[in-house]
C-alpha cells in the first residue's frame, strides 16, 4: 500500500480524482444545475440544443466545460508530445456507440460522473444506476476476456486528429461571439450555468489532469474487475467519491433521500438498464463519455467519432422523446435502451476474435 | 519536404480563401446579397414567452376574479368553459388544482398540479412570470407529512399512493436538476 502511494502516477490520479469531486460539486454551487456540476451527457444535450439539433428550449447552451475538457487534453497532449492522429478502428460502429451512450445516460439522467455526483449528494435513487454501471462493466470484461475487441487505432496521415479539437474551439468561439443563430435558453436548466470563464477554466484544468492520468470512471470499473485494488484508477475513483461527499457536506448540498431528488426519477429498472448499457459500451470502446472527450482531444479520431455520435445522440434523445424526466422513462426511452443493448450484443458477436 | 508548383499554388489559393473569409466577416458582407435580418432568436423567444404569459393571464383573468370574490364553484365552471376552447392547457390544470386543494380535495388537487407542471414547466421555473414555486412549496410542507402518515395507515389505498408519488414528483421538480 505504501509502495502504491509512493507511485507518482498514482499521486497524480488521486489529485485528478479530488479535483473532479471538488469542482464537480462546486460548479453547481457556482450556477450549474443541482447535482449537475459536471455531466458530459447533459452538457452534450445542451450543446446540441444550442446548435439547433433539438427544440427543447429549456436545454440549450454551449457548456464551456466541454471545449475546456477537450482543449485542455489537446494542450496537455501536445506539450507532452503525445498528440498523435490515430484511428480507423470500427469508425461508424463507434459513431453509433456514441449515440447509444447518450441514450443510456439520458434514460438514467446523467453520465457516469453525474451518477457519482448524485450518489455522493445522497440521491439514493441513483443506486440502481450504480448497480447497472457495475453490471455493464462486468459483462464487458467478460466479453474482453472472451476475445471481444473493437479494434486498435492506427496512425493516420493528414492530421485528422486536429479536426475535433478545432470543432470544439469553434464552439467556444460561438459561445463568446453569440451569433443570432445560436439558441440559448432563458429558462430551465439550460439557463442555469456557472460564469463562462469559471466553467472554461475548470474544464481546461480537468482536461489537462484527465489527459495526464487517463482518468476514466468506467476504466476504474473495468480495472476493479481485472486488477482489484492494485489498479490506480480505482483509487482515483475513490478519491473522487470522497472529495465529492466532503464538498457536498461542506456546501450543504447533501440530502440523503430516495424521493424528491433533483433531476432524478424512480424507475429503478430503467435506471439500471440505462447505466448497464453505458457501462458495457464504455468498457468495450475504451472509455466513458468523459474519457472519449479527452481521447478525442489527444488526436484519437475513433474517440472523435464517438464524440460526434454523442452530440447527434444529444439531439435525438430530446427530439424523439427518449430522455427521461422526473416523471419517469417514456416508452421511446425504454425501446431505445433495448435497441442499444441489442447493438452491444451485436458488437460482441461481430468483433470477437475466436482464434484465441 | 520539397514543394512543387502544385503545392505552392494550392497554398496560395488556401491563403487567399482564408483572407477573403476574414475580410467578408470583418466587413459584415456589405458587398454580397444580404438576407433580410429579422429579430434574433433570443428576441423572438422573449417575445413569444411574454406573449404567452400575457395571453394566459388575460384568458384566465375571469377565473381569478371569481376566486377573489370567493366563488370557487363558479370558477370551476368557468375553467371548464375555457378548457373546451383550449384543451390540454396547463393553466387550467394549475388553477383547478389550487381550487381543489383549497376545497379539501387534496389528492385530486395534487394530481391537477402535477398535470400542470408536466404540461408547462414554467410553473416551477424561478425565471418565469408564471412560476408558482411558493404555492407548491407550501403544498409540500403541509400535504407531504399528512399524506405520508395516511399512506402508512392505508397501504392498500392506490389513490393515496398515487398522490404521494405525485408529490414526490413535484418535490423533485422544485429541487431543480438537469432535464
Amino acid at each position: 500500500m505504501r509502495r502504491l502511494l509512493a507511485d507518482r502516477h498514482l499521486q497524480l490520479i488521486l489529485v485528478a480524482g479530488i479535483a473532479l469531486g471538488l469542482l464537480g460539486v462546486l460548479l453547481s454551487t457556482w450556477g450549474n444545475p443541482e447535482h449537475t456540476g459536471i455531466c458530459v451527457s447533459c452538457f452534450l444535450e445542451n450543446t446540441a440544443g444550442a446548435l439547433g439539433l433539438h427544440g427543447n428550449a429549456r436545454l440549450q447552451y454551449i457548456r464551456p466545460e466541454l471545449p475546456g475538457f477537450l482543449l485542455g487534453a489537446t494542450v496537455s497532449a501536445w506539450i507532452a508530445g503525445e498528440f498523435r492522429s490515430r484511428g480507423g478502428a470500427a469508425t461508424l460502429y463507434r459513431f453509433l456507440a456514441g449515440v447509444f451512450l447518450i441514450v443510456g445516460c439520458s434514460v438514467f439522467i446523467g453520465c457516469p460522473i453525474k451518477l457519482f455526483l448524485r450518489l455522493t449528494a445522497g440521491d439514493l435513487s441513483a443506486i440502481s444506476g450504480l448497480a447497472g454501471l457495475l453490471a455493464g462493466g462486468w459483462l464487458a470484461v467478460r466479453g474482453l476476456t472472451s476475445g471481444v475487441h473493437i479494434g486498435r487505432a492506427a496512425p493516420q496521415p493528414g492530421g485528422g486528429g486536429a479536426i475535433i479539437p478545432l470543432v470544439f474551439l469553434f464552439l467556444l468561439l460561438l459561445l463568446f461571439v453569440q451569433p443570432a443563430f445560436l439558441l440559448l435558453s432563458s429558462r430551465g436548466s439550460g439557463a442555469e450555468h456557472a460564469p463562462l470563464l469559471v466553467s472554461l477554466g475548470v474544464g481546461l484544468l480537468l482536461g489537462v489532469l484527465a489527459q495526464r492520468t487517463r482518468f476514466c470512471i468506467t476504466g476504474a470499473v473495468r480495472d476493479l474487475f481485472l486488477l482489484g485494488r492494485r489498479a490506480p484508477l480505482v483509487w482515483g475513483l475513490l478519491a473522487f467519491i470522497l472529495a465529492a461527499v466532503i464538498t457536498h457536506l461542506l456546501t450543504g448540498s447533501f440530502r440523503a433521500a430516495y424521493y424528491g431528488q433533483p433531476g432524478a426519477h424512480l424507475d429503478a429498472l430503467w435506471s439500471f438498464l440505462g447505466m448497464l448499457l453505458v457501462g458495457w459500451l464504455s468498457v468495450l470502446i475504451g472509455g466513458c463519455p468523459f474519457r472519449q472527450m479527452i481521447k478525442a482531444g489527444e488526436g484519437d479520431t475513433d474517440a472523435g467519432m464517438v464524440v460526434v455520435g454523442m452530440l447527434v445522440g444529444g439531439g435525438l434523445v430530446q427530439s424523439w422523446g427518449i430522455a427521461a424526466t422526473a416523471a419517469g422513462v417514456a416508452l421511446n426511452g425504454r425501446v431505445a435502451v433495448l435497441v442499444g443493448l441489442g447493438f452491444v450484443l451485436l458488437l460482441s458477436l461481430l468483433f470477437r476474435d475466436r482464434s484465441a | 519536404m520539397s514543394r512543387d508548383r502544385f503545392d505552392i499554388l494550392t497554398i496560395v489559393a488556401l491563403a487567399g480563401v482564408a483572407l477573403l473569409t476574414v475580410l467578408l466577416l470583418v466587413s459584415g458582407g456589405t458587398s454580397g446579397v444580404r438576407l433580410p435580418t429579422g429579430p434574433s432568436q433570443a428576441t423572438e423567444r422573449a417575445l413569444q414567452e411574454r406573449a404567452q404569459a400575457a395571453f394566459l393571464l388575460d384568458t384566465y383573468a375571469p377565473v381569478d376574479e371569481l376566486l377573489a370574490a370567493n366563488k370557487p364553484g363558479e370558477a370551476l365552471l368557468r375553467l371548464e368553459q375555457i378548457e373546451r376552447d383550449l384543451p390540454g392547457e396547463g393553466h387550467t390544470a394549475l388553477l383547478r388544482g389550487g381550487i381543489l386543494v383549497r376545497q379539501g380535495a387534496l389528492t385530486e388537487g395534487i394530481g391537477e398540479y402535477v398535470r400542470a407542471v408536466k404540461l408547462r414547466a414554467d410553473y416551477v421555473d424561478l425565471r418565469s412570470p408564471l412560476q408558482r414555486r411558493v404555492e407548491f412549496e407550501q403544498l409540500l410542507a403541509t400535504a407531504l407529512p399528512q399524506l405520508q402518515r395516511r399512506a402508512q395507515e392505508n397501504p392498500d389505498n392506490p389513490q393515496l399512493s398515487r398522490a404521494l408519488r405525485d408529490l414526490h414528483y413535484l418535490q423533485s421538480r422544485l429541487a431543480g436538476g438537469c432535464e
